[in-house]
């Protein structure tokens, strides 16, 4: 019998923590359930963003998000990079560590992109293998999240919840369901997001992400830029019935405005577990205006400087 | 499980890399011999390995991630050098970086290693040096200056510094016993960087972040030391002799060592020398620049 969440407690609605909110979080405390944070913006800091998240993990929950793990890559573990996380989330206190479904880059190189895997028996034995090798690192499960993608695979044999599934029994490893991914792929690849969500294990799922993207007339791009818009509101409204309650994460990555509209934005969790509409209505899609719209990650960390 | 014997993860994860981060962009990249070597195979025939939507071409798909790379990657560096970029211009700028990201991809789990090579790439990729020599061309000494002078304020603002431990004060300098003085040696803060420039970037850094639309300025020697306060860089101009001295300092020579050298040099009166390295150790403390002084052989610190 797998506990729900696999025993993780329910942290509420969380923001995701980025920069320009640290003069707003530290002066006013907001009344926010709990923060993420990009892991690698933290683990060699030294300066402003470091001693801004400890006086921040002192007063919320704090959860570590990363985007280089690159857990289904060909190239070898980096353990460096693992110790450097490990260091943080013992310092943090962090509830858990979480990464992508994907691969970043190989031959040595870092393409900072979150590039999805075919999904065949043989992608399935080779990431479980390395998940079982973070985990012993670690010394806690590791939680792994369904990236947006943008492409299929010829070689995939098998749905992305069929590998979620069987990659989450074979490791014990938590899921991140983002569910705005959801959406964006089951639109750029062709399938019903609620079949998608209908397979999911949802004892299993640790945590739920919620963003906005970007239509771009043939295809959705998960640009983290806006609101989330309602369709994928529906689609939360299922894994909170699936689920029982989740820890729910809003990520706002461009174009990020003050900080009481991003976490507005998550507190609308609440109406879509009270099974209600949501007050200002469906949100439209956010249209691309022609300029390069970006897949995320992207994470970096300007200078102060006088 | 079963196992498909013809699939190869490695191939498959090397060619897309190729092929994504091909500077001609994906067809170009299917059709370049790094790729052809993992996959022989024409861009029409890419539903072999990438399968279409109902929207969508394989290639049309495969492009989505070949236009982010460079996209992500080249906004990763115009945040990393916002003056460069300025001074360059928006397509020049992106020239140098789609250069620069070809011979330097990144290896890093961190973006915020992209840029750490951007000064000497362009050291290296510099017009020949006939051209330097005789005088046509500076602005690849002024774009160098500029883009190290980027590169190490964000390197000061991140890295280690002394923020909750005290710096050393006058006083405390004041305080050694003078038969102690000339084998004492300074400890500088953690965040201290002293850079030596050939045009005054400092000066159109500081015009560039007022909003000032600078000029590219004339050459002239300017020396900045860097260090952080307060988790903010600092940037302060200092002397051509300051520098040397710091210079010395920052490797560990003791100042007796230092200052008798730097004097020597410079041909300055001892009595004026003295003068200055008052003045300089008033500066260079109010700045917070060290965090201890102490003589190796007394084994004793004042700090």
């Amino acid at each position: 019998m797998v506990e729900p969440r696999l025993g993780h407690p329910n942290l509420g609605l969380g923001v995701g923590l980025r920069t320009v909110h640290f003069p707003y979080i530290l002066e006013k405390h907001p009344p926010v359930d709990w923060f993420e944070i990009i892991s690698e913006n933290f683990i060699d800091s030294q300066g402003r963003p470091r001693h801004t998240l400890d006086q921040i993990a002192e007063r919320y929950p704090i959860v570590m998000h990363g985007v280089s793990l690159s857990i289904g890559s060909t190239d070898p573990l980096d353990f460096q990079y693992l110790e450097k996380l490990k260091k943080l989330a013992g310092e943090t206190d962090a509830r858990w560590v979480s990464d992508h479904l994907c691969w970043t880059g190989v031959a040595g190189r870092n393409t900072h992109d979150l590039l999805p895997v075919p999904l065949n028996e043989d992608t399935l034995r080779h990431v479980c293998s390395r998940i079982e090798t973070v985990q012993d690192y670690l010394q806690r499960p590791l939680v792994l999240e369904n990236p947006s993608s943008y492409v299929t695979f010829a070689e995939s044999t098998m749905s992305e919840w069929e590998f979620l599934t069987a990659m989450t029994e074979a490791t014990e490893c938590g899921l991140l369901l983002d569910v705005n991914n959801v959406y964006v792929s089951s639109v750029n690849h062709d399938f019903d997001p609620y079949e998608y969500l209908g397979h999911i294990p949802y004892d299993r799922v640790v945590q739920c992400h919620l963003a906005g993207h970007t239509h771009c007339g043939t295809h959705l791009i998960d640009t983290h830029d806006g609101k989330v818009i309602d369709p994928v509101w529906q689609l939360y409204r299922e894994v909170h019935r699936g689920t029982g309650g989740i820890s729910t994460l809003l990520e706002w990555d461009a174009q990020i405005p003050p900080f009481e509209v991003v976490h507005a934005e998550v507190l609308k969790a609440k109406l879509y577990m009270e099974e209600n509409l949501p007050s200002d209505g469906p949100q439209t899609q956010g249209e691309s205006t022609g300029e390069a719209v970006l897949p995320h990650p992207l994470h970096f960390v300007a200078p102060e400087v006088q | 499980m079963q196992e498909n014997k013809e699939f190869d993860l490695e191939k498959l994860q090397t060619w897309m890399q190729v092929v994504i981060s091909h500077a001609g962009g994906i067809e170009a990249g299917i059709a370049s011999e790094e790729a052809q070597r993992e996959f022989e195979i024409a861009p029409d025939s890419l539903e072999r390995i990438i399968c279409r939507s109902n929207n969508l071409t394989s290639t049309e798909r495969l492009g989505i991630y070949g236009n982010a790379y460079f996209a992500r990657l080249l906004e990763c560096l115009r945040e990393s050098f916002p003056a460069l970029a300025y001074a360059l211009g928006d397509e020049l700028f992106d020239e140098f970086s789609l250069e620069y990201l070809q011979r330097y991809p990144s290896q890093s789990y961190s973006l915020c290693e992209l840029g750490g090579h951007f000064a000497s790439h362009l050291q290296e990729t510099r017009p020949d040096a006939e051209q330097r020599a005789s005088g046509e061309i500076d602005w690849p000494d002024f774009l160098i200056d500029l883009a190290t002078l980027e590169w190490n304020i964000e390197q000061v603002f991140d890295g280690p510094g002394t923020e909750g431990i005290p710096s050393l004060a006058i006083e405390q300098i004041e305080a050694v016993p003078p038969e102690q003085w000339s084998q004492m040696i300074l400890r500088p803060g953690p965040s201290l960087r002293i850079l030596e420039f050939q045009f005054p970037v400092n000066d159109y850094y500081t015009e560039f972040r007022q909003e000032n639309k600078p000029e590219m300025p004339a050459p002239r020697p300017q020396y900045i030391a860097l260090n952080r306060r307060e988790y903010v860089v600092r940037r302060l101009e200092i002397e051509p002799l300051e520098y040397r001295l710091l210079e010395r300092i920052l490797c560990g020579n003791s100042l007796g060592d230092v200052i008798q050298r730097v004097a020597a040099e410079a041909e300055v009166p001892l009595e004026q020398f003295a003068e200055l390295l008052q003045q300089w150790f008033q500066k260079w403390t109010t700045a917070q620049f060290f965090s201890s002084i102490s003589s190796p052989q007394a084994e004793t610190s004042i700090d």
